[in-house]
């Protein structure tokens, strides 16, 4: 009795001589405590790492066994979406989503081909957070956002509000702001519906295809951040890629569909106002500063010159006078020509090359501000800041009225092309 | 080997992380908007806090490295109350309004199924243990979150640097004049740090005024900074976020991490607890040294114990909690009298000691 008395007064006044660390110091006196039932236990004094080591076993098994009074949702028990599309259907919304199949991919067999690796679900209610709910009850899964890949507005659900359709990012917090946005020609589900034979998984296949649009200059980078950003500008204008289902043009899915990123949706006002062409959305992505490279064909005494432009630099300045705002446009790129049917490579003709690509992108560039930022007075490109960064009364005078401003706007335009590369053979 | 004595430098270092945290997370409370009105409210805001810190600055330097209650309980005792009685409301508020934004912060972003009871009394219970270890513990802690801190804003501006677009910043210092002071005053009201230094400032080894000197423009170029992300890379959406720098840091993507938003998790939790074990520190301190309670530590025990029902009920009613929160705090005016009033009278009974002797 006396001996473990001693032994007590021990624990609970430990010796300092070995104190020196942080950490030791730190966790010193609950390790001591938590400790002495093991003592008692063994009868014998415990040596300073003995006493650390239980200490830390005992937190150890207590943080683990505390981890199952949290209320939580299992990984099993999660619904880890990869794909969402957004219709309309009878005034309701009508959400398909696809999320990861654990049977058709990892567990014991790396990828099992003879499963779907995406399982669809849909949903439908009032609203869009709402029909997520019903898909939710519906799998009987939890849904889980982080991952996602990316979101398709079907064209009936393009009439409604874009910020109300993306709204359910705000709910579900794990939403990656990289998700890719697109508008489907028909309906989400449809594109949904194309498996990819090869690949991880079809979701992530469809968001490639929208990549490559993006570096192959076809398509600006519309993510869930970007748009949003986008309505909040001054006109709440906002560019989708728009989405066509072509058939026949692949044996990389079951059923020989594929997508091709054929122009875009402009939004203009948070809706929808029409459809842009390709060249249109050349047009927006050189003014922009968006645009990585660019093919043209230059004619120079009918013959064609195929350029590919890159290192493209455009900078728009603006100036309001008394005729309304001007705005100059000056674009400098570099070049590549790809394919030459003038068969001389005389400086002369170069130069004669230079100025036809000039004059395409110029031309590009005014199709686009005459289509769509003049025709909708639709800011895309954030003219806002461009004026702003100017004159902020400049902008104070003509933000009541933007759009008014926008469609009235003069351009000036200024493009120049300089040829660096002539392929590896020489004429 | 644990001190209650720490160098200014990481008395600076508690502050820093202690202001980041209510940078980060008060955007629920005090909303901020798009413009460059946003850069010169937290330029004013420093201002006014620079010169409200004048008499701190002033007794520091004179106080010889004993606190000001301290002195001013050794003056006189019933002043020595009345100054704790001041100081209590102050620094139970800001722990209140720390531990609400931690609840409403962890609840959105990552803990979302997490109990709020939980979330609320884990940092407490951390803090009350760090208040009894003391503040040498609480220091060096927060060391380690300034260098998590530190290497999570360097990845997230390396690999935002290709969004940030500087269109969207233009030669205006003043969008809407008619809300410039009242968001002058919301972010001066961000700093409860000046209370903890006037009760902590006898905690450093010397020269507690120089926790100030580094503290004040480390958190101002910091935080203009943080701000200068914001807007040029959210735009106008900045306007309607909640936890702007959570976004920032879920947009992030360093190759093998696809988003940082977990680290950002652990590092304003880690934060919060810091400030809550700070606050708790001071609160014990003003009991023994103010209103001289020789059982200061149960009674901290006990306030915090207690502190869990008005943060549950609050965080149960945020919409009550703004309201409540931009009424006391958002007008300024209860920490500039704290930190104008208490360091002047601690100066006097310092000068008069000082004389006496």
């Amino acid at each position: 009795m006396r001996k473990n008395r001693q032994a007590l007064k021990a624990y609970r006044k430990p010796k300092r001589t070995k104190r020196g660390k942080c950490c030791a110091a730190l966790l010193h006196g609950a390790y001591s405590r938590l400790a002495y039932p093991f003592a008692r236990l063994a009868n014998t004094r415990l040596t300073a790492v003995f006493r650390r080591a239980a200490g830390a076993a005992a937190l150890v098994i207590i943080s683990a066994v505390l981890c199952g009074c949290v209320p939580h949702v299992e990984l099993n028990e999660k619904a880890i979406v990869e794909a969402v599309g957004i219709d309309t259907e009878g005034g309701k919304y009508k959400i398909t989503l696809q999320y990861f199949n654990t049977e058709g991919s990892g567990s014991s067999a790396l990828v099992d081909v003879s499963k779907p690796n995406v399982i669809t679900v849909y949903g439908v209610g009032d609203t869009v957070v709402e029909a997520m709910n019903d898909a939710s009850i519906s799998c009987g899964r939890q849904l889980m956002f982080g991952i996602n890949q990316l979101v398709l507005v079907g064209r009936e659900a393009t009439n409604e509000d874009l910020s109300d359709l993306l709204s359910f990012a705000k709910t579900y917090y794990q939403c990656h702001p990289k998700i890719k946005v697109a508008a489907v020609d028909g309906k989400a589900s449809d594109v949904l519906a194309i498996k990819y034979k090869e690949g991880a998984s079809s979701p992530l296949n469809l968001s490639y295809v929208l990549r490559n649009s993006v570096m192959q200059g076809i398509m600006f980078d519309s993510t869930l951040i970007t748009t949003m950003e986008d309505l909040k500008s001054g006109t709440s204008s906002a560019v989708l890629p728009l989405i066509k289902i072509v058939e026949g043009v692949t044996d990389a899915t079951e059923d020989g569909k594929s997508i091709l990123v054929n122009g875009a949706v402009l939004y203009n006002g948070g809706k929808a106002s029409a459809d842009i062409t390709p060249p249109e959305v050349s047009g927006l992505m050189l003014l922009g500063d968006a645009m990585q490279e660019i093919s043209l064909n230059a004619e120079i005494d009918g013959k064609s010159v195929a350029l590919v432009l890159y290192g493209i630099k455009t900078g728009i300045s603006s100036e309001l006078t008394s005729e309304g705002l001007t705005f100059t446009v000056k674009t400098k790129t570099a070049a590549e020509i790809t394919d030459n049917q003038l068969n001389t490579g005389s400086p002369e003709q170069y130069l004669l090359v230079q100025q036809a690509a000039a004059e395409q992108v110029v031309a590009t560039m005014r199709l686009a501000v005459e289509n769509v930022i003049k025709k909708y007075g639709a800011d895309v490109i954030n003219l806002e800041g461009t004026v702003r960064s100017r004159s902020n009364d400049d902008w104070l005078l003509l933000s009541d009225n933007w759009q008014r401003a926008l469609a009235d706007s003069h351009w000036i335009f200024e493009a120049e092309v300089s040829v660096e590369r002539y392929g590896i053979y020489m004429e | 080997m644990t001190t209650n004595k720490i160098s200014y430098s990481q008395l600076a270092c508690l502050f820093f992380i202690s202001r980041l945290f209510a940078e980060v997370n008060s955007h629920f409370t005090h909303q901020s908007y798009y413009g460059m009105q946003r850069f010169t409210v937290i330029a004013l805001s420093y201002v006014l806090l620079l010169v409200v810190s004048i008499p701190l600055m002033i007794f520091m330097g004179r106080g010889g490295g004993a606190g000001v209650l301290e002195i001013i309980g050794r003056k006189s005792r019933a002043l020595g109350i009345i100054v704790g009685i001041l100081l209590l409301p102050e620094l139970l508020f800001s722990s209140v309004s720390t531990l609400v934004h931690l609840e409403y912060y962890a609840s959105s972003t990552i803990f979302t199924s997490a109990p709020a009871l939980l979330v609320i009394i884990l940092p407490i219970v951390g803090a009350l243990y760090a208040m009894k270890k003391g503040l040498e513990s609480v220091a060096r802690t927060s060391v380690i979150v300034l260098i998590a801190f530190v290497a999570l804003f360097i990845l997230i501006v390396v690999s935002i640097s290709s969004a940030m677009d500087f269109s969207m910043l233009y030669p205006a210092l003043v969008d809407k004049p008619d809300t410039l002071w009242s968001e002058v005053l919301a972010e001066f009201s961000k700093n409860a740090e000046l209370p903890l230094l006037m009760v902590l400032c006898g905690s450093a080894r010397e020269k507690p005024q120089r926790s100030l000197y580094i503290w004040l423009p480390c958190s101002f170029v910091l935080i203009e900074l943080m701000n200068l992300l914001y807007i040029t890379v959210f735009g106008h959406y900045f306007s309607s976020m909640v936890f702007p720098f959570y976004t920032l840091s879920s947009f992030s993507d360093i190759v093998v991490l696809q988003r940082l938003d977990g680290i950002d998790a652990v590092v304003w939790t880690m934060a919060a607890v810091i400030r809550v074990s700070l606050l708790a520190i001071a609160v014990n301190r003003v009991l023994l040294d103010g209103l001289r309670i020789k059982y200061s530590k149960i009674v901290t025990c006990a306030l915090y114990a207690l502190l869990i029902i008005p943060v549950l009920y609050f965080s149960k009613n945020e919409t009550v909690f703004i309201r409540t929160c931009l009424s006391i705090t958002g007008t300024g005016i209860p920490l500039a009298a704290v930190s104008v009033i208490i360091p002047i009278v601690g100066a006097v009974c310092a000068a008069k000691k000082e004389r006496s002797v």
